[in-house]
């Protein structure tokens, strides 16, 4: 599979209407994996249409990958069964917990950057793809809060947990400048530091003010300062395909395609630049 | 400290507020914002996002209530029943039952609008029926699959007037049996009389369709009128399979 700066987006349920009836050209589209997941109806007969024309990513929020609970075979098991039936290009979740005592927090909580959460991730992501027979790709999240025990950096964290557990990594260039902002890390330093080889591809958003933090809404536009910091990690890293998530105020379809096109010029100039 | 009693102070921390002075030691802060304004956002996230999904799933119990009862509501449910499925859209799976003990008048339509939302989830009915593989010397021995898609409740009018259903007749029983099913992409449901009702809840329960029409037998025009039925239960795609003893699928 061809890794080049393509655009993609997240299929989100506003659009599914329109999605169904329309060709979208080649590209990537990301599906969060619950929302299709054991699914018939009007969304997998998306995912199938969309299918047609892009590569599937299947992108989940469930898996509580640090969770403390173990793993659901049932989930797992489906998970193979759709990955499969749509042939997903990159299966994925994040680099978090969701799960505490058997309950579902429908969150992306941070962990505590301590060797004992490497290791616990490391074990987690290994046996997770080892059930699926297939390397995961994992995503830096957006924190708000960080852990007193924490002691080892973000970048370092995310890279001991990867090798350990040879895994892929999504790479979301809004999470690494919000995270950076509310943590008070150095959002270049990070790019700088995470393992170029092992990224799959990127993501992107629009983010907001809260306070003095910086929320990961997905509610808007790519912001100036984000769209600086994906094209320093394109040059540092390489082009890699793009999604653009937006999921609250929702545009119309076709301006989140314009958004995912925009992405991709700039990837593919930063690559010119760099090949020049 | 280890990772497990980090990752229990943060479920406190979003399940309650204020975050417990025990939990609030795990983390830090800063002079823009302290570790509990922090933890506070997460807590926001938590509930807010629950409660919405649960007013995607019952709009109509939603309206009933008002939009701060119903948020009170939502909070009690969830502070009993924390989510127990991966995907967000079950969240409701225990509502009905949930309201059922402290608001019984809404009980039914708590139950017709979950019925909706477990058709719109269900994984679609196998293509192929095999009702045509079925020889007519052992139909009545045949049994039926079902879309997985179908649900039965029991609501009353109450219930079907919220869904837009027009005024009931003031005979209406209070107990109104319903089927709800998907048809395509639309969900919809059907309210049936007692004998559709129990011919159905029967068949489900894996009756063949000699046990399952033999209350028809007895009456006049029973005969056509069950075969009627079959005939609607297959046009709205409620049966999927025949499954008949010697034929193997």
């Amino acid at each position: 599979m061809k890794l080049s700066p393509q655009h993609g987006i997240s299929l989100k349920a506003t659009h599914y209407e329109e999605l169904l009836q329309r060709n979208l050209g080649p590209g990537w589209a990301e599906a969060i994996t619950e929302n299709f997941l054991g699914r018939g109806g009007r969304p997998l007969a998306v995912l199938e249409r969309v299918r047609r024309d892009r590569e599937i990513i299947l992108h989940g929020v469930s898996m509580s990958l640090g969770g403390p609970d173990p793993f659901d075979p049932a989930y797992f098991r489906s998970l193979r069964e759709l990955r499969s039936r749509i042939e997903a290009a990159f299966v994925g979740d994040h680099l978090s917990f969701g799960t505490f005592d058997g309950h579902f927090g429908h969150d992306l909580w941070p962990l505590p950057r301590t060797e004992e959460a490497v290791r616990h991730l490391a074990a987690r992501i290994r046996q997770a793809q080892d059930m699926l027979e297939e390397q995961l790709v994992i995503e830096n999240v957006s924190a708000y809060v960080d852990y007193a025990q924490s002691r080892l950096g973000e970048a370092e964290f995310m890279t001991l947990v990867l090798q350990e557990a040879d895994a892929a990594m999504l790479l979301d260039v809004n999470n690494v400048f919000v995270s950076a902002h509310n943590l008070g890390f150095d959002a270049w330093s990070y790019i700088d530091a995470i393992p170029a080889e092992r990224v799959r591809y990127f993501h992107l958003a629009g983010h907001s003010e809260m306070g003095p933090l910086l929320l990961d809404d997905h509610g808007s536009a790519v912001g100036d300062a984000t769209w600086e910091l994906y094209e320093y990690a394109v040059a540092r890293i390489g082009g890699r395909p793009t999604i653009v998530e937006w999921d609250s105020n929702l545009p119309a379809l076709d301006r989140l395609l314009a958004e995912s096109e925009h992405a991709c010029d700039r990837a593919n100039r930063i690559s010119a630049e760099a090949a020049a | 400290m280890s990772l497990r009693q980090a990752q229990r102070a943060l479920w406190r921390a979003v399940r309650f507020d204020p975050t417990p002075d025990d939990a609030l030691d795990f983390f830090d802060g800063d002079a823009r914002l302290d570790a509990s304004g922090r933890l506070a956002i997460y807590r926001r996230m938590y509930w807010l996002r629950q409660v919405h999904a649960l007013d995607q799933a019952f709009p109509r119990l939603a309206e009933q209530l008002g939009e701060q009862a119903f948020t009170r509501l939502c909070c009690s449910y969830l502070r009993h029943y924390p989510s127990s499925h991966h995907a967000l859209e079950y969240l409701g799976a225990s509502l009905p039952h949930f309201i059922a003990q402290r608001q019984p008048e809404l009980a039914g339509l708590c139950r017709l609008e979950w019925a909706h939302t477990l058709a719109l989830l269900a994984p679609d009915a196998p293509a192929k029926c095999t009702a045509s593989e079925a020889r007519p010397d052992s139909f009545a021995s045949a049994r039926f699959g079902f879309a997985p898609s179908l649900q039965r409740v029991d609501v009353d009018a109450f219930a079907l007037q919220a869904f837009g259903a027009g005024p009931q007749p003031a005979s209406r029983p209070t107990s109104i049996p319903v089927v709800v099913f998907r048809r395509g992409f639309a969900v919809r449901h059907v309210a049936l009389d007692e004998s559709e009702a129990r011919a159905l809840d029967l068949a489900r329960g894996g009756a063949c369709v000699a046990e399952v029409l033999e209350d028809f037998a007895a009456d006049a025009g029973g005969i056509e009128r069950a075969f009627g039925l079959l005939r609607g239960w297959f046009a709205r795609g409620y049966i999927c399979a025949v499954e008949v003893p010697g034929v193997i699928e």
